[in-house]
């Protein structure tokens, strides 16, 4: 039964990658088209964006800054989603604690990620710690807000339930919030993991002299295209890494019924 | 016993109940029926402790009480065993237990194992209101609590699921309450009957002594025939005009 189950689940995997693959097969072709149009050096094509990404691991220049940068955006990564997520659990709780700090994270949500940067390096200076503090500070609101607004979604019917059966606090958070909650959160921890890369590179290209970012500022001066569009591809393929081999799992680890529900539906 | 003392509620300015006196009789099925929006909801919610009356006071002394609500309230979350056993699990019994004593009760109520191992979106409503029946049966309780349990059930649905539900309230020897608005379905189930206005006061009230075995559709029928020639159960539930 559970070898079925999981042959059909990685079956499904596979078949959801097989209907991707158009799409993804219609890009490279715009990327070569444009490419022949605009010439190599304005934008180089695909085949020439991965083999000077290849070359680059070949010639170890590639591994140690793509390190480096995974290490930063996922460090501030998950300890801002931790923290947002718990704190938007517990601000749900209750109405006044998440009406006061509603506004509070509106103005952080609204302040643009280069001026965090900016303000990062007056505070922190060149160096790590003002990607990692960029990623912090942008991605805690996605989380936060996710969590209070999942919170305050919650059945009340259900809550009733629980309640008719005396459960105790810590139960019905997590036999009733918490699993509610999830479906709130994974959409915003999706989103805040890509937020976490676009500005650790960002700040990296401004504030520090390690990581693809910096990587990325030299290419740029050097001016090897070829180079900067391998970086770019690095970055993109360390966020698809992460997702699908991280939180997609996990997301089937923690939502089993979702899936259930819907092969349940098509049989 | 469970004794509702002058209840009267509000919600807001809106009044739902107005000066409930009542005794249930332990060992009884109290039906309580009327048009919607009169309050029998709240009265029950009253009754199980999730509401605080506006004014008077329910007395329930009863050991243990379970309710069934009108969508049947799984967690989606969990398979149908996991929701049978969550009262079980709210009063702190050990997992193995639990689901010991859920799976006993959801044979009882005809769910398979297979049935027990699917999540609430995978069973049809007939299924989940089971899971919900044994939810409360699970708890052992001695008061049960019925919310228009099978309304939004079709009929044969419906009528296997009130013989599987008597068949249990005899076999536990439970006291009920069970709130419809189906007047059939509270003369076959019931052993008193209150029909509440639409202004939330009890305006009729009928004991049925007739064994439940002997109500067979002919005395079903009659006996709500002979309800609803009641000038104030008519009006209860609006039907001078079209009579």
């Amino acid at each position: 039964m559970i070898i079925q189950n999981s042959i059909r689940a990685s079956f499904c995997y596979l078949s959801s990658i097989w209907g991707a693959l158009p799409g993804l097969f219609l890009f490279l072709a715009l990327w070569e088209f444009g490419s022949s149009v605009y010439g190599s050096f304005i934008l180089p094509a695909p085949l020439e964006t991965f083999t000077a990404l290849a070359q680059m691991i070949e010639q170890g220049r590639a591994l140690s800054p793509m390190l480096v940068t995974a290490t930063r955006a996922l460090s501030g990564f998950v300890f801002a989603v931790s923290l947002g997520s718990l704190l938007g659990l517990l601000a749900g709780l209750s109405v006044t604690f998440s009406k006061l700090l509603r506004p509070v994270v509106t103005v952080l949500l609204g302040v643009p990620p280069i001026a965090w940067i900016v303000l990062a390096l007056i505070w922190f200076g060149m160096g790590g710690a003002t990607p990692i503090f960029t990623v912090l500070v942008t991605t805690f609101p996605i989380a936060f807000i996710a969590a209070v607004e999942g919170m305050r979604t919650v059945d009340q019917r259900l809550l009733d339930m629980a309640n008719s059966f005396n459960a105790s606090f810590s139960l019905k958070i997590k036999d009733l919030y918490f699993p509610h909650l999830l479906s709130y959160l994974f959409p915003a921890w999706v989103t805040a993991l890509g937020m976490a890369w676009k500005v650790t590179v960002m700040a990296e290209l401004l504030a520090t002299s390690d990581g693809i970012g910096a990587s990325l500022a030299i290419a740029r001066v050097n001016l090897e295209t070829d180079e900067a569009m391998g970086w770019v591809v690095a970055v993109v393929l360390l966020l698809l890494a992460v997702e699908y081999l991280i939180l997609e799992p996990l997301k089937r680890k923690l939502e089993p019924w979702r899936k259930s529900v819907k092969s349940n539906h098509i049989a | 016993m469970l004794v509702f003392k002058n209840i009267s509620h509000q919600f807001g300015l809106e009044r739902v109940l107005n000066d409930i006196n009542y005794r249930v009789i332990e060992g009884s099925v109290t039906g309580i029926v009327g048009p919607s929006g009169c309050g029998k909801s709240t009265l029950l919610a009253i009754a199980a402790g999730l509401l605080e009356p506006s004014e008077g006071s329910v007395t329930n002394t009863f050991q243990r009480t379970a309710m069934v609500f009108q969508e049947d309230c799984t967690l989606a979350w969990m398979n149908a065993l996991d929701n049978i056993s969550f009262g079980l699990k709210a009063q702190g019994m050990a997992r193995a237990l639990r689901y010991e004593k859920a799976l006993a009760i959801g044979k009882s109520l005809q769910l398979s194992e297979d049935d027990l191992n699917k999540y609430p979106g995978q069973l049809s409503g007939g299924m989940r209101q089971r899971v919900a029946l044994g939810r409360a049966l699970a708890v052992i309780p001695d008061l049960l609590l019925l919310d228009e349990p099978f309304s939004a059930l079709d009929v044969g649905l419906k009528r296997e699921l009130q013989d599987l539900l008597l068949g249990q309230i005899q076999l536990r020897k439970l006291t009920a309450i069970f709130i419809t608005h189906d007047l059939l379905e509270a003369v076959k189930i019931c052993d008193q009957i209150l029909v509440l206005s639409s202004g939330g006061e009890i305006v009729h009230q009928i004991a049925i002594s007739e064994p439940k075995s002997a109500r067979n559709e002919q005395y079903i029928y009659h006996k709500v025939a002979a309800m609803l020639s009641d000038a104030q159960v008519q009006q209860a539930f609006s039907l001078k005009a079209s009579c």
